[in-house]
């Protein structure tokens, strides 16, 4: 079955075409509420609004664009939303201490880990390991491309404050990745 | 650029999905048959069918009954019950108007006791006069009817799935409620457009159920159903708008406002015989303006305010930064003395020191005004010297010739031709000739 015939059938609110929307992309779209929400349940449940906002929203997609972009999008912001409502102001401070002492290097980072071949379970298990701060940003500007400027007027921070995160989240991922890889080489 | 563990992780999740959980799908359906039934027309056609089917069985039932009312008269007392459950049936299902397959195909697939189980109450009252036996007979009778006509039909693939669901809720007129989804509906101008920390807005909640709005630091208010309120937006960050009773939410975002300070430069009191006070922004992020006692007229990181009298001015610095925010601060400053044009209170018109042998007050003699001073004898009244040069009162009265006496004290009167904005045009004092 096509897409389209399946995305006019959604169009038509008929619950065979959406769930086999659902099948299609249930999986990839699972993975994009995980690397934004560690819980599984919640992910779940983000992942569900997610879908109901595609559904609804599905009227405004023109064919032009990628679908699965856009479908990305919506989870992603439906997991976002979900952020900001369920704790307190989880995405503009962040009680991290861990970098205190550390600076990030990009040039080190090659070194250490330019054999790692990093899989999607592995990669996705060291971003639900960072604060929601970190996680959020280095997800929006790496993942979903967006630049700092577009992150700090989402998430309402500052462009300085979404750089800090990047570059602390990187620096938390690549000591999970040194120390992974490091247990690989043993 | 991305750098390579950026890259590592973007390619990790290209082709990275998780196994489908069909589980799943059945709380997403459950979840929309909430907040999008299907429509309408879907159970109507459904129904169409059904009622084909509900016919062929009561027609094929009709045809047993008389087939068994004619070879067995012991029986005639079923036959005779079967059309009246038949005939219930078809009400039913004639009242059921609307009624969605899935409660149809509960009705068909369960097991004996249907009198008892989701059909209309009007089955179950009248069943539920007959003996056990005669219901269960009966029942039966339809469900084989019923199911072997499904069976052979060429339903739709969600047609074979029974779901027990409870989304389509009968009403007095059979017709299908929609569960209704509250839309939050506030007064909100231009959501998109910006909104600044600390303003203050007014909310109207149009909703039958209140309205709460969550602050980025989790404060919460709470608007009650029909009414207003005015929000101030303290805080900078993602607000969130939530309906309490449907679970629903918005977000809008409320931009930083920029941090707005200055100080007083208290080193240069003068500058070319005016009275000059240097106001210095200590913060720089965007476009700064100040408002001077009301009058808003210079830009910039620096600017000058001339105050020519003691006592408290109002400074106001303004500042919008890229956010397009605007935030300002007021300080008052404190001005000390009366400006009098910086005139000696004494000369000597012995001295040989230039600066002190004549009197002429000192801003005159460098500021960029024509004037004319007058001499005044405080005792008689009269005008004893006058001139409209900057080489001042030598000490000579006009009218006798003869130096004034000494220690003894003389009123100047200037009167500036062309006086600065906001400058008196007539200045005064006492001068003793030493």
């Amino acid at each position: 079955m096509d897409l389209q015939k399946v995305i006019e059938g959604c169009l038509k609110n008929d619950r065979r075409y959406q769930e086999r929307l659902f099948q299609l992309y249930y999986g990839n779209l699972l993975v994009v509420a995980l690397r934004y929400i560690s819980d599984r349940d919640t992910a779940e449940e983000v992942l569900q609004n997610g879908f109901i906002k595609i559904f609804e929203k599905l009227d405004a997609y023109d064919f032009k664009g990628s679908f699965d972009g856009w479908t990305r999008r919506i989870v992603a912001n439906t997991a976002i939303d979900y952020i900001r409502k369920s704790k307190k102001d989880p995405i503009l401070s962040d009680s991290d201490t861990d970098f205190v002492n550390h600076t990030y290097d990009p040039m080190e980072e090659s070194e250490d880990l330019q054999n790692l071949m990093l899989k999607g379970d592995q990669a996705l298990e060291a971003i639900q390991k960072l604060s929601p701060a970190y996680r959020t940003v280095f997800n929006l500007y790496v993942i979903e491309n967006f630049s700092h400027k577009e992150i700090a007027e989402k998430l309402g921070i500052s462009e300085g404050t979404s750089k800090s995160n990047l570059a602390k989240a990187k620096l938390n991922l690549k000591n999970m990745l040194t120390q992974q890889f490091a247990k690989i080489q043993k | 650029m991305k750098s390579n563990l950026e890259e590592k992780f973007k390619s990790a999740f290209d082709e990275f999905e998780l196994p489908y959980n069909p589980q799943a799908w059945n709380v997403l359906s459950n979840k929309l048959d909430l907040v999008s039934p299907v429509k309408p027309k879907t159970t109507t056609r459904f129904f169409g069918k059904s009622m084909l089917y509900i016919g062929a069985a009561v027609v094929t039932l009709a045809i047993v009954g008389a087939i068994f009312y004619y070879k067995n008269s012991e029986k005639q007392k079923i036959t005779t019950q079967l059309a009246q459950e038949n005939q219930i049936v078809e009400s039913n299902e004639s009242k059921a108007g609307s009624q969605t397959k899935e409660t149809t195909n509960i009705t068909a697939n369960k097991q004996e006791h249907v009198a008892s189980s989701t059909t209309t109450s009007q089955t179950v009252q009248q069943t539920g006069n007959k003996s056990n036996q005669e219901v269960h007979k009966t029942v039966e009778v339809e469900k084989e009817h019923t199911i072997s006509k499904v069976g052979t039909g060429n339903g739709s693939a969600s047609d074979s799935k029974p779901r027990e669901t409870t989304t389509v809720i009968p009403t007095e007129n059979n017709k299908p409620i929609k569960p209704e989804v509250e839309q939050i509906a506030f007064i909100f101008p231009e959501l998109d457009a910006n909104l600044c920390e600390n303003t203050i807005i007014s909310f109207a909640n149009k909703n039958n159920t209140e309205l709460t709005i969550v602050s980025p630091s989790g404060k919460q208010q709470t608007i009650q159903a029909h009414k207003s309120a005015n929000i101030h937006l303290t805080e900078a960050g993602t607000y969130t708008f939530v309906s309490p009773k449907t679970k629903t939410s918005t977000t809008f975002i409320v931009k930083e406002i920029p941090k707005v300070d200055f100080q007083v430069n208290t080193e240069s009191k003068y500058e070319n015989g005016i009275p000059t006070t240097v106001l210095e922004a200590l913060t720089n992020d965007g476009n700064l303006e100040w408002t001077i006692e009301n009058n808003k007229n210079q830009v910039g990181e620096t600017a000058v305010a001339h105050f020519y009298k003691r006592g408290n001015y109002n400074v106001t610095l303004t500042q919008k930064n890229s956010n397009g925010c605007v935030s300002s601060t007021s300080k008052s400053v404190f001005i000390e003395e009366d400006y009098n044009l910086m005139a000696p209170t004494a000369f000597v018109p012995n001295s040989t020191d230039s600066r002190k042998n004549k009197f002429i007050p000192y801003a005159l003699t460098i500021r960029n005004t024509d004037f004319k001073m007058y001499i005044i004898d405080p005792h008689s009244g009269t005008v004893i010297f006058e001139t409209e040069s900057r080489e001042g009162w030598d000490g000579y009265d006009k009218n006798t010739k003869q130096l004034v006496d000494t220690n003894k004290s003389f009123v100047w009167k200037v009167v500036l031709v062309t006086p600065e904005p906001n400058e008196q045009k007539e200045y005064s004092g006492v001068v003793t000739r030493l």
